[in-house]
């Protein structure tokens, strides 16, 4: 029985509510939520306003991404010949179970017993970590938020920072779990517990796994940006460097890098640039005496090019995953990130999940965790219409009849019935004599089927008898009374400015 | 110059004194105003679940209704962003109505951005000596780009002391459909919006959509925090109503 | 450098292509008019003078600390700076690359009379060379090897993980965001700059660009082939630092949390 439950709670469809009841009942993730994102989101704004001509630079990223994502295949072509040419290797997987396979190959060719990750939201969205489990690898996160997670066993509540749900009281017991000694719950105790622990695991790693923010097609390079520097780490200290990278990351030339570079830091949090921004590539060179002596590229479509094609969802694929549409969105700010139930949360989530797992009837619910604000599309430095997105997703729900019945015939009356003026009267006058057994002292208080979702928090107003067009007779004759057009304002003396 | 109202079925309906204030306005101004009855909705509603067909054949009673009008104006951000947003996408596979939508586009206005780009008018003669503040909605801010015209209307009226909405771009929760379909989400952030309405002490809040204000008014109200919510029109006829009896 | 692979690209990018409804990549690059900054960003162009006084700015506000000099007291005032720095964080050894300009300073000689040991990025000679032939030794040295990767690597990686700052000469060093461009070479390792607690940087005023496209472009200038490219190209902007305990910042947290840059004119 409460297996069910639980499973129920993890289909991204079907369990939104009750995750969204959890999200809403619990009051420190909102707390947290609201004042992470604000400050973000504040973070930005300044950033935006000091480097200036915003819109400008948004044209410019998003011309660069649009290239690429239309000349992929050239441009994969180019930056893994290139990454060959420096003896990394690279594995193109068109399946997240191929990517698994592949790695975990890599992993057993090196004998590895220990994998340091840094920050790889590719590596969640293929579940590499559970499997690294299965064989018996021990992979930990050294991202400090992300290690924090992997110690407590949950998932990620935003794309940037983590771990925001969590004080740090519950950092210091989970640390105390972890260690056997006990930590008093101040910022620098925890994080020099974190700073030691981690940089065990970073001398002894037999490989770094790590994403790639942006590869450079013409010189075969990954970019990796961290600001703590367990980036570096994971790709500088063992001796085998794996990156797991969407097919889509990629940028043509270190001019472009440049600018999405630039984008990216200040959309994400308000900085210049990151802290370290690596350009690996290729493995160490003859004579050097540090790096990694392997690179393998990992890199995965899984789901990614499905979009390819799509006139109204290749966009998606531009996303530089800065997380800046996370920071200004109404409803991710109330709900945190595991509302979504997905790797990839906020509005860039609510489209991503349902179109890369190429499921429209669970996944595809998620289109509706919006109330179409667009604060997401203006926010976006590559100006992704993840509004616009959001409403085809729902379009698309619709074409594939996989909305409910009474919604279909809804809306199949509302066109008969708005469709046509007369039709319209009727309805607007039986709505009158309609609400009447629901009024109390001017307001429906408690609604009936649909409508209950509105007085769930909100009163209804009444109808007034009388809709604005049974009134224009009288209105006109009013302003006929008055005279001509604009005597009125003249006599005023109100101004034309 | 003759202006048609596009009232919107939700003024229509649910907030007639709104078109009211909407005409009477227009009128002072030097507009003959007409009001096309066939005109019934945008579509929005159905648009905006997805439901794309039925919305275009409301969408094509709109345009019909308005053909032979010079202007069109509306005292919605969100319906009007609808019409200028969505009507190409609509009708993209039909060229004769794209284009019939297009024309439409080109004449239609919300309110405040008729009275103040197309008419000039920044300053009504309005006296409201009331702490008031703003709320603006996010189709009209973002799919209309109307960030300035309120702002400046409200700015000439005289006595009004104007306090900036903490959060004010954040999303009241109305969302149409939204507010019904993901209810906790929209209360949580209804409930946030009053707040920060409630935080400034204002007596009015104001704003350019009645889809948002009868959201955050229906809100107040179940809070028992009394507060009037005025659409802009007719804060600013009841502020030359009074700025005429003053003698302002 | 032994040639790399290359896996399942055949059916991948066929895939693509397909989509993007074309039979293969195009044969020749495809027309990139959006290539790069937008020009109003390339006219930026301060004098020197300018440049300095942008990187400290920008170097400053993210807690990193300066020191300007002239380039002849540069050996004397530089050496005095890192000493001092050196004693007043307890420093024991300091790594440094095997850079002619760092030679040229005569830092060594400042910390070796300091007391400050100084580990250059040079091969050293394997530790235990006494005991290398003795039985114990051998089998002390391979259970350690059995039970730690780090006890297996070499002993300068092993030496420069134990000092407490590091010493670099970057090649650039971009004015507008207060960063230092680092390549790596056989002579510049990568971890002079990373293990360490505090990084000290020198360079010359003109190796300042006002942004980081400039660094770039004279980076890649001229190179035809990936293996020109430096196999790491580090931009470092000031210490490491984490908001994820509870949105509190925490300066230093892997990489070096304290940092210093003279900058010689």
């Amino acid at each position: 029985m409460s297996g069910q439950a639980i499973d129920e709670k993890q289909l991204i469809g079907t369990g939104l509510k009750k995750r969204t009841e959890e999200a809403l009942a619990n009051d420190f993730l909102r707390k947290a939520v609201a004042f992470t994102t604000d400050k973000l989101r504040t973070g930005k704004r300044q950033a935006m306003d000091d480097f200036g001509h915003w819109e400008e630079w948004r044209e410019r990223a998003r011309a660069i991404r649009k290239h690429v994502v239309e000349n992929l295949d050239y441009y994969l072509t180019q930056f893994s010949d290139n990454v060959a040419k420096t003896g990394g290797h690279v594995y193109f997987c068109q399946s997240g179970e191929e990517a698994v396979r592949t790695f975990l190959d890599i992993a057993e060719k090196r004998r590895a017993k220990l994998v340091a990750k840094g920050k790889s939201m590719v590596s969640e969205e293929i579940h590499l970590n559970h499997r690294l489990e299965e064989k018996g690898i021990e992979a930990i996160e050294t991202d400090l938020g992300e290690y924090i997670l992997q110690l407590a066993k949950e998932t990620p509540s935003h794309l940037i920072i983590p771990a925001i749900h969590k004080n740090k009281q519950q950092i210091a017991d989970i640390f105390s779990a972890e260690s056997g000694e006990s930590f008093a719950p101040e910022t620098k105790v925890l994080a020099g517990y974190a700073r030691q622990r981690l940089r065990n695991y970073f001398l002894e790693a037999d490989i770094g796994l790590t994403g790639c923010n942006f590869a450079v097609a013409e010189s075969g390079s990954i970019t990796l940006v961290s600001n703590e520097g367990n980036g570096r780490m994971v790709s500088t200290l063992p001796k085998c460097h794996v990156v797991v990278m969407g097919m889509e990351r990629l940028v043509p030339s270190y001019d472009d890098l440049e600018v999405v570079l630039n984008m990216l830091a200040r959309s994400a949090t308000g900085q210049k640039l990151t802290t370290y921004t690596s350009m690996i590539t290729g493995p160490r060179r003859e004579g050097e005496l540090d790096g990694p002596e392997e690179l393998h590229v990992i890199v995965l479509d899984n789901g990614r090019s499905a979009q390819l094609g799509d006139p109204v969802f290749q966009e998606v694929l531009h996303c530089i995953r800065c997380a800046a549409c996370l920071n200004v969105c109404p409803v991710y700010r109330h709900v945190g990130g595991h509302t979504y139930g997905s790797v990839y949360s906020g509005p860039i989530g609510a489209v991503l999940t349902p179109l890369l797992q190429q499921d429209m009837k669970e996944a595809g619910q998620l289109a509706y965790a919006s109330s179409l604000c667009g604060a997401c599309y203006e926010a976006c430095p590559v100006k992704i219409p993840l509004h616009d997105m959001l409403v085809q997703l729902r379009a698309r729900k619709v074409k594939l009849g996989l909305t409910p019945l009474a919604e279909r015939v809804a809306f199949k009356t509302y066109q008969t019935a708005f469709g046509n003026v007369t039709l319209y009267r009727m309805a607007a006058k039986s709505v009158y004599y309609l609400q009447k057994p629901l009024i109390r002292k001017g307001y429906i208080k408690q609604g009936i089927g649909p409508l209950a979702g509105w007085t769930q928090s909100r009163f209804l107003p009444m109808k007034p008898k009388k809709s604005f067009r049974e009134r224009w007779e009288e209105l006109q004759r009013e302003l006929k009374a008055q005279g001509r057009p604009g005597s009125g304002a003249s006599a005023q003396g109100g101004d034309r400015a | 110059m003759r202006v048609s109202l596009f009232v919107t079925c939700l003024a229509d309906m649910m907030y007639p004194d709104v078109a009211e204030s909407v005409v009477r306005l227009l009128h002072r101004y030097g507009c003959e105003v007409d009001f096309p009855e066939l005109q019934t909705c945008c579509g929005q509603p159905a648009f905006n679940s997805g439901y794309q067909d039925e919305a275009r054949e409301v969408a094509r009673n709109l345009i019909r209704a308005f053909e032979h009008s010079d202007y069109v104006v509306s005292p919605s951000g969100s319906c009007t962003g609808m019409v200028h947003h969505y009507y190409p996408q609509l009708f993209a596979n039909e060229p004769e109505w794209k284009a019939k939508a297009e024309a439409f586009i080109e004449k239609t206005y919300e309110f405040t951005q008729f009275l103040v780009r197309v008419l000039g008018v920044e300053d009504v003669g309005a006296y409201f000596p009331e702490k008031v503040t703003y709320h603006p909605s996010c189709h009209a801010s973002r799919l209309l780009g109307i960030k300035e015209e309120p702002q400046v209307l409200l700015s000439n009226v005289k006595g009004l002391e104007f306090v900036d909405l903490p959060h004010k771009e954040d999303c009241c929760g109305f969302g149409g459909t939204f507010a019904v379909k993901m209810a906790d989400m929209s209360e949580a952030m209804v409930c946030e919006k009053v707040a920060n309405v409630c935080a400034t002490n204002a007596s009015v809040l104001v704003g350019t959509d009645m889809g948002c204000l009868m959201n955050i008014d229906g809100r107040l109200n179940k809070e028992n925090k009394p507060m009037r919510v005025m659409h802009i029109a007719q804060l600013l006829e009841e502020g030359v109503k009074r700025g005429e009896r003053t003698g302002d | 450098m032994s040639q790399g692979t290359i896996r399942g690209r055949e059916a991948f990018i066929a895939n693509l292509s397909s989509r993007l409804g074309r039979q293969g990549p195009p044969a020749e690059a495809p027309r990139h008019p959006y290539r790069g900054v937008p020009d109003f960003y390339k006219e930026i162009e301060r004098t020197t003078e300018e440049k300095i006084e942008w990187f400290v700015n920008s170097w400053e506000a993210l807690t990193g600390k300066t020191l300007i000099v002239d380039e002849a007291e540069a050996p004397a005032r530089v050496a005095e700076w890192l000493v001092e720095i050196a004693k007043e964080l307890g420093v024991k050894n300091v790594s440094r690359w095997e850079h002619e300009g760092l030679k040229a300073l005569g830092l060594d000689a400042a910390l070796q009379a300091a007391g400050i040991g100084v580990v250059p990025w040079v091969p050293v000679e394997e530790e235990g060379g006494a005991n290398a032939g003795s039985a114990a030794g051998e089998a002390a040295a391979s259970q350690e090897a059995d039970s730690s990767n780090w006890a297996k690597r070499s002993e300068l990686l092993k030496r420069t993980e134990r000092c407490e700052l590091g010493i670099v000469w970057p090649d650039y060093a971009v004015a507008s965001t207060g960063t230092l461009v680092l390549q790596c070479s056989p002579q510049r390792g990568r971890s002079v700059s990373l293990l360490t607690s505090i990084l000290f940087a020198v360079f010359r005023a003109d190796q300042l660009v006002n942004r980081m496209g400039e660094a770039f472009a004279a980076i890649t200038a001229g190179k035809r082939h990936p293996l020109d490219y430096a196999s790491s190209l580090n931009l470092i902007t000031g210490p490491s630092r984490s908001a994820d305990i509870e949105n509190d910042l925490t300066i230093g947290i892997h990489g070096p949390g304290k940092v210093y840059a003279v900058i010689i004119k």
